[in-house]
């Protein structure tokens, strides 16, 4: 199945967001494809599946828009 | 000096009408660290009429890169205390009220009575996630955070917009050195006192929306999300 996966952790090292196509099994989770696009989920993350909150846990589905965001607070 | 005279260019661009209703407005900071102070001393220039400002703290030095209501002169002093100093002397308009407390431990709901918006500018989830539980109804609450060069924010609106805690999947920053350049704190910060603006105003336009900032390449993106 084609899910298309949109990362904004690469904007903290200086680039800009990344938006690839990744070609899955049925049953990947979010967790999954993370560790496919390098996000490092250590300190958690905003995790949007076709723009609903979700966690790493939630199973992706064919045409899904995934977005996955740094979780930042003030400082 | 007269009143009129300090919010002369204000009311130049948007008018008596939204100036008064500024100075009819009550907002609640929490966390006067990078982000409180920026907001807080926005909103006070703005003409808003009272602030309540929150935080525990004392002024170190690592805050004196990014802190701009703190100098060399008040390390070790607290906060609220000083950062109450400051606002009180930018127009003489702004009623501020310092409140040393830790949000999440003590009893905000006094504080927050009153209040028609809450700016979010905490460092920990726990104390966000605590202050969102704590919001009265009909209240906004504008969040926002950094790291690095990179920052997000969006507006809350209890029951009409996604919680802050249903958001967030296993957040966890606890006890660590938050890297953060200056550009970045008044980029968002100034983001965040706008939105708080067009809250006050009864049109927000991060209700739903992450807006997402980065320095590096100066993007700015707009994320929706669904609440249904």
């Amino acid at each position: 199945m084609k899910v298309q996966v949109k990362s904004f952790f690469s904007v903290l090292s200086g680039g800009k967001p990344v938006v690839r196509t990744l070609d899955l099994q049925e049953g990947t989770t979010a967790e999954d494809a993370m560790k496919l696009m390098k996000v490092d989920f250590s300190d958690g993350a905003i995790i949007l599946i076709n723009g609903r909150p979700s966690n790493e846990k939630s199973v992706l589905s064919e045409g899904d828009f995934f977005v996955v965001m740094p979780p930042v607070s003030a400082a | 000096m007269e009143k009129a005279d300090i919010f002369a260019r204000n009311r130049a661009f948007w008018g008596r009408e939204r100036q008064e209703l500024l100075a009819g407005k009550s907002l609640f900071v929490a966390g006067m660290g990078a982000l409180g102070c920026v907001v807080a001393e926005i909103l006070v220039r703005c003409g808003i009429g009272e602030i309540v400002i929150a935080d525990r703290g004392i002024v170190d030095p690592p805050d004196l890169n990014r802190q701009t209501l703190y100098t060399l002169n008040e390390l070790g002093e607290s906060k609220v205390g000083c950062a109450a100093g400051r606002l009180r002397t930018l127009t003489g308009q702004t009623r501020v009220v310092p409140a040393k407390v830790s949000i999440g431990d003590d009893d905000i709901a006094g504080l927050l009575a009153g209040c028609d918006g809450v700016a979010d500018c905490l460092d920990n989830f726990p104390s966000r996630f605590a202050l969102e539980d704590a919001l009265p109804a009909g209240t906004f609450m504008v969040s926002g955070g950094l790291l690095g060069d990179y920052g997000q924010l969006t507006t809350i609106l209890p029951g009409r917009t996604a919680r802050l805690k249903d958001l967030f999947a296993r957040p966890d920053n606890t006890g660590r050195v938050t890297p953060v350049t200056p550009p970045i704190v008044f980029a968002v910060g100034s983001f965040m006192a706008q939105e708080i603006l067009d809250n006050l105003g009864g049109t927000p336009q991060l209700a739903g929306v992450i807006l997402a900032i980065g320095m590096s390449c100066l993007f700015t993106e707009r994320v929706p999300i669904d609440a249904s």
